[in-house]
């Protein structure tokens, strides 16, 4: 087998990955009645569009790196999420590594996470109380390992702990299209939690009321404080008496503090189009329903809020200046009396209540005005805009996130469910931006490979590139755009290389290997006889890079995997590769603005090189016409030295022939001296790799010899301990000794046992009981096993 | 791929088995037998590994150490003396899907079963072969083995065994095809454990002395070497045995060697003065028999008969 993709050749940076199951299928020759230019034909029929060219993909064909992944149930994703009540999300298996950390002896249980991990995985289809899904997914496995007693007993009871030590109110969430607004708003009604707006309002208020009856006392001590200060030549500031204008204002700020401590506001309220009026929202928030014009509500339901928040924010200015007298009317008055948003500091939007928008990418495009007004406007609503159409075959489509971002002051993102961690960052960073956010979230969620494939196929095909563009981050491009966690940036589509049937194959993941996944696109793949192979045929990446006209005589082909692990070529129709071209396109723009392949940068360096290369030429040149002239002159003198010569021995006369060539001009070359390596510094001590694993008790006052311990992973399972006392040595799970009951044995019978035991593992520690006879005899013989 | 990482894969039996579905009957070795640390430490690993019981096999020859498979819960053959080897190969050769577990002694493996010995090291099949080296044949009551210290007090030399002892690593080293030779302590468990652990995750066949403790025939072998650590040589190296501190930290007479060197694997192993610990040869690239062995053991007796056929039709007139 031959074939443009079999690497022959140096490989370029690629990332490894193991095919193993697959194979290239025996060649069982053209279909009778074919020949190679017949297929050819049909295929190039097929590409341009032909319909009476019909595919022939059997439906089990999936991308041939993606054949290990063929049962999507069996993938460890960082699904189910675990959303923890402090705000945290994480990957459910990390979530178990934590907490089995901290259950003792519970290895029966920790080596069968595995199991109730699927479980959960399998049996979780919306989002669902942790512990109780745990706990039945737990008892589930449970039945289904049918354990002796013993191992039963263990795994069940360390279960119960388990679930007993989840965070009430943990909740996990399945890779579906609720997954991206549960976790936003998860992080985000976390976040409000840490607002204690309401105690410093009261504190100020209390602060006042205070100031406000202390005054009139300050009067009544009898001493003229404007007389004072008149003296003192203080105007504008210090303690001076309340004047009229001034306790008016006073109790009118405290009276719109009270006004405002009155209201019951949701510390966060989630506006819904129509789309997403099903989704879930925290108990504490307040959801409003916004039908088909989600922007306005936002816009709306935001403004009514800062408008009340602008009254208290003005308040709280007026008090803090009043408090710390340094209130100055004719300059403050004016500011506080037109005091709106627009005034307000990031710390005051951070205490202002979460204004979130949850809809579809229609509902942001149906609104574009709105959308763009929330973007270029100083509103830190948070828009989260579900799209699931993500191999789709409209190479006219609108990119939202990249639009957002040309309002240059706005957060935006393009994030996908099929991402997570990248998903929880960017949900974070938006909140801490402080700005107008939107972030459209990738969310195909009705794939027969579930979402969690489908979702990651659509970033390793460009079909959705993740971004990411935060204008908090700096004032340059590179500090404020991101690809990061996308697939091989650096390359137009990731490349992978592995080895098929012993022959190194490398490759590519672009959009087609992403269509051919969507049951309506598979008709745009027609499957070739095994062993077709042709000058005509070119892998679809490398066909992508031809011109149109150069790729008008060549076909495209991808290789895919059936079920049983053989492979074969699709060629792929135009309608895809036409998409394909359009992809490319959009992520080659991505790349530039990430600084990957920048075309400013390569023109700079072009024309850099070209300057170079001129100068370089005419120092060439330059060089080569002063060496000719040398080689010449010298060749003039070398023939009239020979001349000179040759005529002084015809006429008789003594001496050698000189080369003048090698006399006048041959340089010496010093030897090089031999240098010393020198031996790299030794990274210093040995680290001690391991600690003990079995930790010396401190001493707890059982006299000078402390705790009785068995340092168990030196036990050699002799039974000699048990033979002593039962009740007192017991094995563990790996079947090696330790102290279970001190107290159910005496302190002779501790020694008698540590005296037996071939390992020396036992430590007889100091007597429990104080009265047991022989103590001073049996206290010496424990001293040999300190 | 999709960002996934290595542990991926949650294709996992819904089976689980803990320690005590490895364990058979109670094992009548007498108190003290290092032989209880040996069963305890395999049983540790088929657990750890979770291996199928019904598709691992443990074959043992005559001996204390060959009730072995009696105390495993899984498949076993308690064969004819010496003959634990070409039981083993003769189940690995037509089954090498099973884990096969091999347990001889000094006297099984070095005196009657030589033979069969040289030749398993030259199959090179994929099994573990654990040496019980007590220094004596002690299931018939203290006679000289051929691994019996010179002076050795038994009943087949009351005064003392003449003969230098013959070493089973030198012996098995020197052999073609050797690919894995190791040594340990049974009364060092962690030593043991990571020793039997390498020596299953070996392809090809694994040979472990284990210097075994039999306090009723032979105590005086090894009990000094016991109480004196200094007595143990640990045998270290990147690529030989990853021991933990925990384990080791007693042994101070230390010495390194590079498991690949097959010269200086002799000369470690042939110290008398210590008993050298650890990794002594290791070579994953040579042949291994039973991957000859095996072919064609899927071909069902139509695929036989159609290609005796075939050949015989070769001869037709
Ligand atoms: S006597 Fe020592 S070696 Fe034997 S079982 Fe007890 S602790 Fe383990
Ligand atoms: S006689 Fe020796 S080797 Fe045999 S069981 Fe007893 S202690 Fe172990």
């Amino acid at each position: 087998m031959s074939s443009p993709d079999v690497i022959d050749h140096e490989m370029e940076e690629t990332q490894l990955i193991d095919l193993e199951g697959l194979h290239f299928p025996p060649d069982e020759g053209l279909p009778s009645g074919h020949t190679l230019p017949d297929v050819l034909r049909d295929a190039r029929r097929f590409h341009a569009g032909d319909p009476s060219v019909v595919s022939s993909m059997s439906t089990d064909l999936l991308p041939a790196v993606m054949h290990t992944l063929r049962r999507p149930e069996l993938i460890r994703t960082d699904y189910p999420l675990v959303l923890l009540p402090c705000g945290k999300v994480q990957p459910l298996v990390e979530f178990f590594i934590e907490i089995i950390a901290k259950i003792e002896n519970s290895k029966v249980l920790s080596d069968n996470l595995v199991r109730v991990e699927r479980q959960v995985r399998e049996g979780l289809k919306t989002v669902a109380d942790a512990a109780k899904v745990i706990g039945s997914a737990g008892s589930k496995v449970g039945d289904m390992l049918a354990l002796n007693e013993k191992a039963d007993h263990d795994f069940r009871t360390k279960g119960a702990e388990l679930v007993q030590s989840i965070p009430k109110g943990t909740i996990l969430v399945p890779c579906t299209s609720v997954a991206g607004p549960a976790v936003a708003l998860h992080i985000i009604e976390a976040q409000t939690r840490g607002n204690h707006l309401r105690d410093s309002v009261i504190k100020m208020r209390d602060a006042l009321k205070s100031m406000n009856s202390r005054e009139p006392a300050v009067e009544a001590s009898g001493i003229d404080s404007s007389k004072l200060q008149t003296v003192l030549g203080k105007t504008t500031s210090g303690s001076v008496p309340m004047d009229e204008s001034r306790t008016k204002r006073v109790k009118a700020t405290i009276k719109t503090i009270e006004a405002w401590l009155t209201n019951s506001d949701s510390p966060l309220y989630v506006v819904t189009s129509s789309f997403a009026d099903d989704i879930s929202v925290p108990h504490s928030a307040t959801k409003v329903k916004a039908g088909d014009s989600l922007c306005n509500k936002a816009i709306e339901t935001f403004d009514e809020l800062a408008q009340r928040y602008a009254q208290l924010f003005g308040a709280m200015r007026t008090a803090r200046l009043e408090l710390a007298n340094a209130y100055e009317s004719p300059r403050h008055d004016h500011l506080l009396e037109n005091f709106c948003r627009k005034c307000f500091s990031d710390a005051e939007f951070d205490l202002m209540p979460k204004v979130v928008a949850v809809g579809s990418v229609q509902d942001g495009l149906a609104n574009m005005a709105s959308l763009s007004t929330i973007l270029r406007s100083a509103r830190p609503v948070t828009l989260l805009l579900l799209g699931d159409d993500l191999a789709t075959l409209d190479h006219e489509r609108i990119e939202l996130a990249y639009l957002a971002v040309a309002h240059r002051k706005c957060f935006a993102t393009q994030v996908s469910i099929a991402h997570p961690s990248h998903l929880v960052d960017s949900i974070k960073s938006g909140i801490d931006s402080v700005r107008p956010t939107l972030h459209t979230i990738a969310s195909e969620d009705t794939h027969p490979l579930g979402a969690w494939l489908e979702g990651n196929a659509a970033i390793e095909g460009r079909a959705c590139p993740l971004l990411r563009y935060d204008p908090s981050q700096g004032l340059t491009w590179a500090e404020r755009f991101d690809l990061v966690d996308n697939p091989q940036t650096e390359h137009d589509w990731p490349i992978w290389t592995g080895e098929i049937d012993n022959q190194k194959l490398e490759l590519s993941f672009t959009f087609a290997h992403c269509a051919m996944l969507t049951t309506n696109l598979q008709q745009y793949f027609m499957q070739l006889p095994d062993g077709v192979t042709s000058s005509d045929l070119l892998p679809i990446e490398q066909w992508l890079h031809l011109s149109l006209d150069e790729s008008a005589t060549v076909l495209p082909y991808l290789w895919a995997a059936d079920a049983d692990g053989a492979i074969h070529k699709l060629v792929v129709a135009r309608v895809v590769t036409d998409v394909c071209r359009e992809r490319l396109d959009y992520w080659n723009t991505l790349q530039e603005l990430a600084g990957i392949d920048n075309s400013y940068v390569e023109q700079a360096i072009q024309e850099e090189r070209e300057i170079l290369d001129t100068a370089f030429a005419t120092e060439r040149e330059t060089l080569a016409s002063k060496h000719a002239t040398e080689i010449e002159s010298l060749r003039t003198t070398a023939s009239q030295v020979a001349m000179q010569q040759l005529a002084e021995v015809l006429l008789g006369g003594g001496g050698g022939f000189v080369n003048p060539l090698v006399s006048a001009s041959a340089p010496t070359i010093a030897p090089v001296a031999n240098g010393t390596i020198a031996t790299p510094t030794e990274a210093g001590e040995e680290v001690a790799t391991e600690e003990s694993a079995t930790t010396e008790p401190e001493d707890t006052g059982s006299g000078d010899l402390g705790e009785a311990w068995i340092d168990s992973p030196l036990c050699t399972t002799c039974n000699d301990c048990m033979d002593v006392n039962a009740q007192v040595f017991v094995y563990n799970e790996d079947k090696q000794a330790y102290i279970k009951d001190a107290s159910a044995g005496t302190y002779e019978e501790m020694v008698r046992a540590a005296e037996a035991c071939p390992a020396r593992c036992i430590h007889p520690g100091g007597p429990l009981n104080p009265s047991e006879p022989n103590l001073d005899e049996l206290k010496k013989r424990a001293a040999d096993f300190i | 791929m999709f960002g996934l990482k290595q542990d991926w894969s949650l294709d996992v039996l819904p089976r689980y088995f803990t320690l005590d579905d490895y364990e058979s009957s109670v094992p009548r070795w007498c108190a003290g037998c290092g032989d209880h640390g040996i069963l305890t430490t395999v049983q540790r690993i088929c657990r750890d590994k979770q291996l199928l019981p019904e598709k691992t096999v443990c074959v043992s020859g005559i001996g204390c150490s060959s009730r072995f498979p009696h105390y495993m819960s899984t498949y076993g053959f308690h064969g004819l003396h010496g003959r634990a080897f070409p039981v083993a190969c003769g189940i690995k050769s037509r089954r090498p899907d099973l884990d096969v577990w091999v347990a001889t002694g000094d006297g099984d493996c070095c005196s009657i079963g030589a033979g069969h010995w040289v030749h398993a090291v030259r199959y090179n099949m994929d099994m573990v072969a654990i040496l019980f080296d007590n220094n004596v044949y002690a299931l018939t009551k203290k006679q000289s083995s051929p691994t019996s210290q010179i002076g050795q007090s038994t009943n087949t030399h009351p005064k003392g065994a003449p003969l230098p002892p013959l070493n089973p690593s030198t012996t098995t080293l020197s052999i073609t095809n050797c690919s894995f030779v190791a040594q340990t302590v049974d009364w060092n468990p962690v030593h043991m454990h990571e020793t039997l652990k390498a020596a299953h995750e070996h392809k090809g066949f694994s040979f472990v002395r284990i210097f075994q403790r039999c306090p009723v025939f032979s105590e005086e072998c090894f009990a000094e070497a016991q109480t004196d650590p200094d007595l143990v040589q640990l045998v270290e190296h990147d690529n030989g045995l990853q021991v933990s501190e925990s384990g080791t930290r007693i042994y101070k007479n230390r010495r390194t060697h590079d498991p690949s060197d097959l010269v200086q694997a002799m000369a470690v192993s042939n110290q008398t003065d210590v008993l050298p610990i650890g990794l002594l040869y290791q070579n994953e690239t040579m042949p291994i028999y039973n991957e000859y062995s095996s072919v064609g053991i899927n071909s069902t007796p139509e695929d036989k008969i159609n290609a005796l056929n075939h050949q015989l039709d070769r001869f037709a007139i």
